[in-house]
């Protein structure tokens, strides 16, 4: 689960880099150029997938 | 758009943001019924309506800053641990799951959306449909009650039965986030659709509120800190547009102040009945 969690933070980031270097156009309005707010729409997605990933993995129980 | 209109759709946007009644159905269908000149598919016209949503969402980071406070440190706690161990902590990641679907639909669907702020037709069918699903959840609730054997109590003791956000599951956020995604489409009411899906997840009408107006202002604030570069275009007449926006923030905070202590023992049933008449009169004026 953590690792898939972290390819997909991995994908969202990779994404968000090729909208805002402006090599992706899907679902954008000019069809050119960059696109910082599906950009940070998915910078935000894998931020939040790699909080989700820290969520879900092991954590290490301290006995005292 | 003259002075006096800029006023005035400030006022009406304010007002009506937070009621159940969609303001964005309003400020498209207002201007077409009073025949007024100017058009909404004016590039000016949309940064002009998030500007607004911007002194909205101003109004609900006042209304709610002790909330925020304590929901932003949660947030930044809990995501560093990996653990959630306050109420706080819980309230800042089901405002988080209510929050993605409806910024990653309005980020990729935007284009297309924004074409249909040109139609006032479609904005009233909508907001026929946002009566009905007003009444809907109302009609729902109202069974609800009925298997419970709460018919007949007085409302703050029907309402004792439901429950507050905390105790709102990571599902249930998730479809009033998707509910949220509804309110895309100008003549839904975010804030009507919201309060819609935290009743149908078992919430209070007050804290179904709560929870709506919580939800909505990271939406409607990133919206419009988004727009804010295309408020320095050529053309655009940004201190009507500024203090529209502070009137609409002002509209909005005792429209918000109002409608908490309404739903401690009201229902969506006027907004939904509303909503319908206004509606089908826009459609059959508006040929």
């Amino acid at each position: 689960m953590v690792g898939a969690l972290i390819v997909l933070a991995v994908i969202f980031a990779v994404l968000a880099v090729l909208y805002f270097v402006g090599a992706l156009q899907i679902f954008t309005s000019t069809g050119t150029g960059t696109h910082s707010r599906h950009a940070l729409v998915l910078g935000v997605l894998a931020l939040l997938s790699l909080i989700a990933a820290n969520f879900v993995r092991p954590k290490s129980q301290l006995t005292s | 758009m003259s002075f006096w209109q800029v006023l005035l759709i400030a006022l009406l946007q304010g007002a009506t943001e937070l009621f159940p009644v969609s303001s964005l159905g309003h400020a498209v269908i207002l201007p077409s019924l009073l025949h007024w000149s100017y058009r909404q598919s004016d590039p000016s016209f949309v940064p002009f309506l998030v500007l607004l949503h911007l002194g909205t969402a101003g109004a609900l980071l006042v209304l709610y800053w002790r909330d925020w406070v304590q929901i932003v440190s949660g947030f930044v706690r809990a995501s560093v641990r990996g653990r959630l161990e306050t109420e706080q902590e819980r309230l800042a990641f089901l405002l988080v799951v209510g929050t993605i679907p409806t910024g990653a639909v309005g980020a990729f669907a935007e284009s297309y959306l924004k074409g249909l702020f040109s139609f006032p037709r479609i904005a009233a069918a909508f907001l026929v449909v946002n009566g009905f699903l007003l009444l809907g959840a109302e009609l729902l609730r109202r069974r609800d009650e009925r298997r419970a054997r709460l018919e007949g109590r007085d409302r703050p003791e029907q309402e004792a039965h439901y429950g507050e956000v905390p105790r709102l599951s990571f599902r249930a956020a998730l479809l009033i986030g998707l509910c949220q995604v509804l309110a895309l489409f100008p003549g839904i009411s975010r804030s009507g659709v919201t309060i819609a899906g935290g009743l149908l997840a078992g919430l209070r009408h007050q804290e179904a509120a709560r929870f709506s107006f919580l939800l909505a202002t990271p939406i409607i604030g990133a919206a419009g800190v988004l727009e804010v570069p295309s408020l320095f275009a050529p053309g655009i007449p940004l201190g009507q547009y500024l203090l529209g926006a502070v009137l609409a923030g002002l509209a909005a905070y005792a429209s918000a102040r109002f409608l908490v202590r309404y739903f401690r023992a009201g229902r969506l049933d006027p907004y939904g009945v509303y909503c319908v008449a206004l509606g089908l009169v826009a459609l059959l004026l508006l040929r």
